[in-house]
């Protein structure tokens, strides 16, 4: 690398070339944004944020126990199977899923926008274990975001209808058409999908610019500011995999989870997280519950 | 209510298979979906959804509630990456396929490739519009294994629709069963 920060082009080169190269390793990025993803066969399956340390309302938003995690930390053998022994503790797939997702595109964004000047390959592999992960090849088509000096116009003899939420309404309402997508980004949440469905639905319409500019959209929340995390001592640890957490941190907040399903959907999702957080229901009550549910539609 | 339990569904299936309608045949809320005109495949329909539809179905035992979600997988490729999220947790899922469009059988054998993939859990293909119909081309383009179900269905008609969700209900249920004997 030249000392020039990658352009998000180039990031998405790269996510491309893990996947179709099935690579197997550490991928360092070096610069303002710094960090590693961790790859085994082209499947991402951990992302180290330099200075992002896990906190209790990351665990609780991907629906993982804080005593789980203290549980697996302490187990023989968890080194190298981390997302294993959390399963074997009763934490569910799609939690943990849920939480390398969450940290990888974190990553990945911040590489994106606030850029990397260089890369490192190495063989490392990540204590968390590659159980789960995410395929790189597939988050960079489904997450391409426009240039920022993008020009957007309404079209106002469309009949099409799309549901956006209330902010993205009001910044679009404000905004004096034809407008930049910068514009529309410094205003609301997740620029990128709005301009996606109000393009989608024919309401609106670009003129991407030819320019590499660097895009400063950033389509996921601020990470909460913590403090340092101390591993327990005579626990082995991996660098990324903290022991013990902020006691004090607000296991109910929502600041950190992103809307990318809609308000309702994701209030179906909480509800969903915040019943795996409660307690697994056993077996039984499984069973009996999907049986309860069987009788009502047949009442329906 | 302090105890809940809840449990994800998926109805996934091609373009315009009647997802939408599926849903809101049995759910007990309003569906939650995005509609817009669209340039895709116009001729078939005027609006397509290009957001997922969400559903529910809710009994309360005393103080236990028990509620189904029923979400719904966006109809275009460009959407795809929405599978992996409402993937995550479900128990089953329903692929709906329309039996009088057979250009988007091939579709619906990718989907279920892809789902299979992303989380081997019970499933049945509920072929919509089938009626009378011989099944046998369906099964043989979608590649399914006998043991999958493949059930007639009417997509507007509640009852048909209830009769799928049984069917995958009561396959779930068995197969939690066996796995929990399989352990013993």
């Amino acid at each position: 690398m030249n000392g020039s920060p990658l352009s998000p082009g180039e990031v998405d080169q790269l996510l491309r070339e893990l996947s179709t190269e099935r690579v197997t390793g550490a991928v360092r990025f070096n610069g303002v944004a710094s960090g590693t993803l961790f790859v085994d066969r082209g499947i991402i399956y951990f992302a180290a944020i330099d200075g992002r340390p896990l906190t209790a309302a990351e665990l609780a938003n991907a629906g993982i126990e804080h005593r789980m995690w203290q549980e697996a930390g302490s187990r023989p053998g968890a080194r190298g199977h981390f997302a294993d022994e959390l399963m074997a503790l009763g934490c569910p797939r799609h939690a943990i899923e849920s939480f390398v997702d969450e940290r990888i595109v974190e990553l990945v964004s911040k590489i994106r926008t606030d850029g990397a000047t260089s890369v490192d390959r190495t063989e490392a592999r990540h204590g968390f274990g590659a159980t789960v992960g995410l395929d790189p090849l597939r988050y960079v088509r489904s997450t391409v975001v426009p240039q920022p000096d993008t020009l957007i116009s309404l079209d106002r003899t469309s009949a099409a209808t799309v549901t956006i939420d209330r902010v993205a309404w009001n910044a679009i309402a404000e905004l004096v058409a034809p407008f930049r997508y910068a514009e529309l980004a410094a205003a609301v949440e997740h620029p990128s999908q709005v301009v996606a469905a109000l393009e989608q639905a024919g309401l609106i319409t670009t003129v991407r610019s030819d320019t590499d500019g660097r895009d400063p959209d950033v389509d996921r929340p601020p990470a909460p500011e913590v403090g340092a995390v101390e591993p327990e001592p005579g626990v082995p640890t991996d660098s990324d995999l903290p022991r013990q957490l902020f006691p004090d941190d607000d296991e109910d907040s929502e600041e950190y989870v992103p809307d990318r399903v809609g308000r309702q959907t994701y209030a179906a999702i909480a509800s969903m997280r915040a019943s795996a957080r409660a307690a697994e229901p056993s077996h039984g009550e499984k069973t009996h519950a999907l049986r309860r549910l069987i009788e009502a539609v047949r009442g329906l | 209510m302090d105890n809940v339990i809840n449990f994800k569904l998926v109805v996934t299936g091609p373009f315009a298979a009647g997802k939408t309608a599926f849903i809101s045949a049995v759910s007990e809320i309003p569906v939650v979906s995005t509609e817009t005109g669209t340039t895709d495949g116009a001729e078939v329909k005027e609006h397509t959804t290009v957001t997922m539809d969400f559903g529910k179905i809710s009994v309360t035992d005393g103080d236990q509630l028990m509620e189904l979600f029923l979400f719904g997988t966006p109809g275009q490729s460009r959407f795809d990456f929405m599978w992996d999220i409402l993937a995550k947790g479900m128990i089953g899922y329903v692929l709906l396929v329309d039996a009088l469009r057979p250009d988007t059988w091939a579709d619906a054998a990718d989907i279920r490739a892809r789902f299979e993939e992303l989380r081997p859990v019970p499933a049945v293909v509920a072929a919509n519009r089938l009626g009378d119909a011989d099944p046998g081309p369906l099964i043989e383009a979608l590649g399914l294994d006998p043991s999958v179900p493949v059930i007639p269905c009417e997509a507007v008609d509640r009852e048909s629709v209830k009769a799928v969700l049984v069917t995958l209900l009561v396959t779930v249920v068995e197969e939690m069963e066996s796995s929990a004997k399989g352990l013993v």
